[in-house]
C-alpha cells in the first residue's frame, strides 16, 4: 500500500490485540496519526527499520505477538528505542506515546517503576 | 638546590604549587589540586594536603623527602553562609484551584458548571451546567459512551480526568468540550461546588482563570470574592490549562509573613526593614562604613537567619554564639515557588524571598596545629605558616602576563569574594566581602525549584544545549552540533548541560531559555554586585577609575561567564580585567600557592 499520510507506521505479525490497541491508545493521546498495517513473518529489528524508512514521520514500530520494536529512520538496526516485551497496559501506551513524541521533539516516557496499578496487566 | 612546596587551603580546594631553587633560579616543577578535607584552617585539612602534595610530587618524580620547605597559607579568617526565606506565602485553606501543565489536555476554551462526578450522572438536573469529574477507575470508552449517552437537555461544559486520556476522550465525544487531565488527587474535588475550567490552545496559556475578572466572569464573583481571587489568578499565569472551583468559605489569601528588619552596627546604626528589597538593604550598608556586627529582630525570619548563621558560625569555629560576629553581607531578591497548600496536584506559586549571604569573622584559624601535624606525617623538618592569603595571591597574581603595579586582584571563591590592591610602593590593601559561589548555587536552585543541590551546582558551572534529535543538540548560543552516532534516547527532548564531551541530563521540564535566564541573573546579581563592592573598598579614594589591572584568581574566574560579564563591566571604568593566568600556564588557579613558592625566594635573598 502507498500511503502519504503522515503517520507513525505500525508493522504487525500475529499481535497481541490488546497490546496493538494499547499501543495505538499511547499515539492518539499525544495527538499523532498511526497506520497499523498487517507484515509477514520476519526478523522484528528489520521490519521495525522498514516501518521507520515507510513513515512519513519517520517514526515506525514492528509488533510481533507481545514484543514491541520502536525505532527511528536513520537510527542502527541493531540500536532501536525500545525493544520490549510488553506486559501492562502502561507499558504499550508509553511505547506509542514515545513514538509520537520522538516526533514532536518531547522528552521520552520512561516507565515507572512501581505502582502500577496491577489490574491493567494483561496476565 | 632546594624544593619548596607552597600550599592553599582554601573553602572548596587544596592547591599545591612546587619549585626547585638552584644558584638563585626558581623553576616551577609541578603543581595539584585536591578537593579540600573539612572546614577550611582544621585539622581534617591535613589529608587533601598530603594527597595534593603526593601527586604533584609523583608527576614530577620526587617523593617528600625530596621536600625542604612547605609553605602554608595564613587562611583568610572568613567563613560564609547563605540562607534564603521567602517574604510571602499564598494559603488556600480549601481545595480550591488547579492550575498544570498536563502534556495532552484536549479541547480548548472555558466553561463554568456544577462539579458532578461520573458515576452520578443520574443526578443531573436538565438545563443546568456540569462540570464532570471522572477517576482513573473509568476507561476513556466508558467514560466517552456515558457522556455521549446523556440526553440532549443535560450540559456537560467540561470534564476533569484522572487518568492522562484526554485526547483518547475527546476523540469520542459527540459535542467538544475542554478537557482537563492527569489530576492526581481528583476525589479530593468537592462534589456540588460551582466551578470554571480551562484549557488554552497549544502554546498558549490560560487567559481567563489568570486573570481577576475572568474568575469573576465565571464564577459570578462580587469586589470583594474577586479580590480573594487573585492569589489564584496569579499563580496560574503561564499554565496550560486550570480549573478554579468556588468553596464558599474558601479561604484564600496571600500572607505578608512579618519580615522583620536588620539592624547594622556600624557609623550610623542604621535599621532596615527587609520587605523594601535588597537593593535598599544594600544602600544603607555602603552607608555604615565599618562593621561591628549585623543583627535581625528577633522573632522574624531574618533574626532566625542570622541566629541561624551564628549558629553555626559558631559550631565550625568553635567560638560562643555569642561572640560571633556578623561584618559583612549580601542580600539579593529572589522568587522561590513554594507548595500551595490545598492544592490537589501539586501546584506551587512564585513567592518573594530573600536571598542572603553573611560572613563571619573568624579568630584566627588554628593554622600552627596543622603545620605541626604536617611535619610529623610528612617528615619535613621546615614547615612554615608564611604569609597573609591576600598577599600570597597577589605574588601569584603577578605572574600573569602583562600586568603591572598597582594591580589588584579579585578572587571568587564558594564562600567570600575578596580583593587586594598592591600599590606602586608595594603597599596592599585588602577586604572581605560575603556572598560567593554558594549564594549563585542557592539562587539557581531555588528559583528553578530544583530537588538536587547538585543540579544547580552544575547548572551554574557548564553551558546548556537541547537535545533536537538523537543526532544533533542546539547549543544555547543557537549553535548546531551533529553527532555520527546517535545519543542515548533518554536525553532526546530534554535540556542537558554540556561537561566537555560528557551530557548532564536536567529531569525538570524547564526551557532552556528560563534556565540561562535564572543562571545569568544569579552570577550577575552576586558576581558584578561583589566585584563592584569589593574592589570599591580597595580601589585609592574608592574610585573604580583609579584602578588599572585586575586579576581574577580562584575558583569562580574559572567560570565559562563570569570573567566575560565582570571585563564588559569594568571596561567601562577603563579597567583591565580578565581572568589570571597564573605562571603563563596555569589559568586562574594556584596563584596563592605560586605565591607562597616565589615570597620564599624573596625570603632567602
Amino acid at each position: 500500500m502507498i500511503t502519504t499520510r503522515p503517520a507513525v507506521r505500525i508493522y504487525t505479525c500475529q499481535p497481541d490485540l490488546e497490546v496493538l490497541s494499547h499501543i495505538c491508545e499511547g499515539i492518539e493521546e499525544e495527538g499523532v496519526l498511526y497506520e497499523v498495517i498487517p507484515h509477514e513473518e520476519g526478523e522484528i529489528l528489520a521490519i521495525a527499520e522498514q516501518a521507520a524508512q515507510d513513515s512519513i514521520l519517520g517514526s515506525g514500530i514492528a509488533l510481533y505477538k507481545k514484543e514491541a520494536v520502536l525505532t527511528m529512520r536513520g537510527l542502527p538496526r541493531s540500536r532501536p528505542i525500545a525493544d520490549a516485551w510488553v506486559e501492562t497496559v502502561p507499558q504499550a501506551r508509553i511505547i506509542g506515546a514515545n513514538s509520537a513524541r520522538l516526533i514532536q521533539k518531547k522528552p521520552l516516557l520512561e516507565e515507572m517503576e512501581t505502582g502500577q496499578n496491577t489490574k491493567n496487566s494483561f496476565v | 638546590m632546594k624544593r619548596i612546596a607552597g600550599v592553599d587551603i582554601g573553602n572548596s580546594t587544596t592547591e599545591v604549587c612546587i619549585g626547585q631553587v638552584e644558584n638563585g633560579k626558581l623553576t616551577f616543577l609541578a603543581s595539584a589540586t585536591r578537593p579540600t578535607t573539612g572546614t577550611k584552617g582544621t585539622l581534617a585539612n591535613v589529608h587533601a594536603i598530603k594527597a595534593a602534595l603526593h601527586e604533584a610530587l609523583e608527576s614530577c618524580g620526587l617523593a617528600e623527602s625530596d621536600l625542604h620547605t612547605i609553605r602554608l597559607n595564613e587562611a583568610a579568617p572568613v567563613i560564609g553562609d547563605t540562607a534564603m526565606e521567602t517574604i510571602t506565602e499564598t494559603i488556600i485553606t480549601e481545595s480550591s484551584m488547579i492550575g498544570h501543565n498536563p502534556s495532552t489536555p484536549a479541547g480548548v476554551g472555558q466553561a463554568a458548571g456544577e462539579l458532578l462526578a461520573l458515576d452520578h450522572l443520574d443526578r443531573a438536573q436538565p438545563d443546568h451546567p456540569y462540570i464532570v469529574t471522572a477517576s482513573s477507575a473509568f476507561s476513556f470508552e466508558e467514560i466517552a459512551k456515558k457522556l455521549n449517552g446523556l440526553p440532549a437537555s443535560v450540559q456537560i461544559r467540561g470534564l476533569i480526568l484522572q487518568a492522562d486520556e484526554a485526547v483518547l476522550v475527546e476523540n469520542r465525544l459527540n459535542r467538544k468540550i475542554p478537557i482537563l487531565d492527569e489530576v492526581k488527587r481528583i476525589g479530593e474535588i468537592p462534589e456540588g461546588k460551582r466551578a470554571a475550567i480551562e484549557v488554552a490552545l497549544p502554546g498558549q496559556s490560560v487567559r481567563m482563570l489568570s486573570n481577576p475578572y475572568g474568575i469573576a466572569t465565571l464564577l459570578g464573583l462580587g469586589p470583594e470574592e474577586t479580590r480573594q481571587a487573585t492569589p489564584i489568578a496569579k499563580s496560574l499565569i503561564g499554565k496550560r490549562s486550570a480549573v478554579v472551583i468556588k468553596t464558599p468559605h474558601g479561604n484564600v489569601r496571600e500572607n505578608i509573613l512579618p519580615a522583620g528588619s536588620v539592624t547594622f552596627h556600624g557609623q550610623a546604626g542604621q535599621t532596615v526593614e527587609i520587605d523594601r528589597g535588597a537593593q535598599a538593604i544594600m544602600e544603607a550598608l555602603g552607608r555604615e562604613g565599618e562593621i561591628r556586627d549585623i543583627t535581625g529582630e528577633p522573632g522574624t525570619n531574618i533574626g532566625s537567619m542570622l541566629e541561624r548563621i551564628r549558629r553555626n558560625m559558631s559550631q565550625v569555629s568553635e567560638v560562643p554564639a555569642s561572640e560571633v560576629r556578623i561584618t559583612d553581607l549580601l542580600a539579593v531578591d529572589t522568587l522561590a515557588p513554594v507548595a500551595i497548600s490545598g492544592a490537589l496536584a501539586g501546584e506551587t506559586c512564585m513567592e518573594k524571598a530573600v536571598g542572603i549571604a553573611a560572613m563571619v569573622r573568624t579568630q584566627k584559624l588554628p593554622m600552627q596545629q596543622i603545620a605541626q601535624r604536617l611535619r610529623e606525617e610528612t617528615g619535613v623538618s621546615e614547615v612554615k605558616v608564611a604569609g597573609v592569603e591576600a598577599v600570597m595571591a597577589s605574588i601569584g597574581a603577578m605572574t600573569t602576563p602583562g600586568t603591572a603595579l598597582p594591580v589588584a586582584i579579585l578572587d571568587m571563591g564558594g564562600g567570600s569574594t575578596d580583593a587586594a590592591l598592591i600599590s606602586d610602593e608595594g603597599k596592599i590593601f585588602m577586604t572581605h566581602r560575603a556572598g560567593a559561589g554558594e549564594l549563585v548555587t542557592m539562587l539557581i536552585r531555588t528559583e528553578l525549584g530544583l530537588k538536587e543541590r547538585n543540579t544547580a551546582e552544575q547548572i551554574k558551572k557548564y553551558p546548556l544545549a537541547k537535545v533536537e534529535s538523537l543526532y544533533h543538540l542546539r547549543l544555547e548560543s543557537g549553535e548546531m552540533r551533529f553527532f555520527d552516532e546517535s545519543l542515548d534516547p533518554r536525553l532526546f527532548g530534554h535540556v542537558v548541560l554540556l561537561d566537555g564531551e560528557k551530557m548532564i541530563r536536567i529531569d525538570e521540564d524547564i526551557p532552556m531559555e528560563k534556565i540561562a535566564q535564572v543562571r545569568q541573573e544569579a552570577k550577575r546579581k552576586v558576581f558584578v554586585v561583589n566585584a563592584l563592592r569589593a574592589l570599591k573598598t580597595v580601589a585609592p579614594g574608592k574610585d573604580l577609575r583609579n584602578l588599572s589591572y585586575v586579576v581574577l584568581v580562584g575558583g569562580s574566574a574559572e567560570d565559562f561567564e563570569i570573567p566575560g560579564m565582570l571585563t564588559e563591566e569594568l571596561s567601562a571604568f577603563r579597567v583591565v580585567c580578565g581572568r589570571g593566568n597564573i605562571r603563563g600556564v596555569e589559568g586562574p588557579r594556584n596563584a596563592v600557592a605560586t605565591g607562597l613558592v616565589l615570597s620564599a625566594m624573596g625570603e632567602m635573598a
